[in-house]
């Protein structure tokens, strides 16, 4: 898969589909066993909590990625040596 | 203190479980036979009840992905269904786990595969209840709903032409409003030719490739 080096939005668009597919996975596919599931679709309340909680969470990990990559680029920026 | 449970899979192959995977909250994860039965879960004991937050999906996922590292088959089992005993598992595995187990059965040995691409791929229309319909039930629903209709109306990511010589089965979900996951059950065996075929496929040419994982996708009728 090719990348724009310098589009941070290529850069973390694989690490940001990762997650957005671990919650979907995990939150919305598999066995339901028991009756009483505590984030079934009928339990309305549970699910508008949890889900706001995981989506607060990706937007802040989403930043925090953006944050360090920006801090990475300042710091080779003042490394690279301007002599031929 | 409570029984959570991950994921189920033949008790025939309940010894190459790790033992010493972890699961939520570091909870160690081990394997529940209930007697006669001819699934077994992959559980762990609780002291508390689990808040919803990445770091539960993330270890909800970690425990089944260490069984399936060791050559196990799971079926996943969706998030958060916990239990007031061992007993209780089994009670309920008895009761509802019959389908499960023949499942297992006829896939033991398979993985599932995904592609997750972005969804800029113009795709036919179908019809949709409308958003205030769903509104109504509060957002978490209608989030979980909204995705499950665009999953509807996107048979143009479909890949079983090209991959039928390599799949079992198909299931395409919309994971965000711009992104797109296609699920594949395929065997172990072929999982280096599976990764070789869609990297022949142009409109999968900057997708994402994930697995091998438990699963999630062919578990359960209906998702």
């Amino acid at each position: 898969m090719s990348r724009d080096a310098g589009a941070l939005e290529e850069i973390y668009e694989p690490e940001q589909l990762v997650l957005s597919d671990l919650i979907n996975r995990v939150l919305d596919k598999g066995v339901v066993i028991s009756s009483t599931i505590t984030i079934s679709i009928a339990d309305v309340d549970l699910v508008e909590l949890d889900l706001r909680l995981l989506i607060s969470s990706v937007v802040a990990l989403t930043e925090q990625a953006r944050k360090r990559e920006a801090a990475r680029r300042d710091d080779v920026s003042v490394r690279v040596d301007p002599r031929p | 203190m409570t029984t959570y449970l991950y994921g189920l899979i033949l008790a025939r192959n309940a010894e190459r479980v790790p033992p010493a995977a972890k699961g939520i909250a570091g909870a160690a994860v081990r394997v529940l036979h209930c007697v006669g039965g001819r699934i077994a879960g992959l559980v762990s004991t609780l002291d508390e009840p689990i808040q919803a937050s990445i770091d539960a999906v993330r270890a909800h996922d970690r425990a089944l992905q260490s069984a399936v590292d060791h050559d196990v088959t799971v079926a996943a089992v969706r998030f958060r269904q916990s239990f007031s005993t061992d007993d209780e598992v089994c009670r309920h595995l008895s009761e509802h786990g019959g389908r499960v187990a023949e499942l297992l059965d006829h896939l033991d040995g398979f993985v599932e595969m995904r592609i997750l691409a972005a969804a800029n791929v113009q795709a036919p229309r179908t019809s949709a209840p409308s958003q205030p319909e769903y509104a109504a039930a509060g957002p978490g629903v209608a989030y979980l709903q909204q995705l499950r209709d665009k999953s509807a109306q996107r048979p143009a990511y479909s890949a079983r032409t090209e991959l039928a010589a390599l799949i079992r089965d198909e299931h395409v979900t919309s994971i965000r409003e711009d992104a797109v996951a296609v699920a594949h059950l395929v065997r172990r065996s072929d999982i280096p030719a599976y990764k070789t075929a869609v990297a022949t496929i142009p409109r999968f040419s900057q997708a994402t490739v994930v697995g091998p994982f438990a699963l999630y996708s062919f578990a359960e009728p209906g998702t």
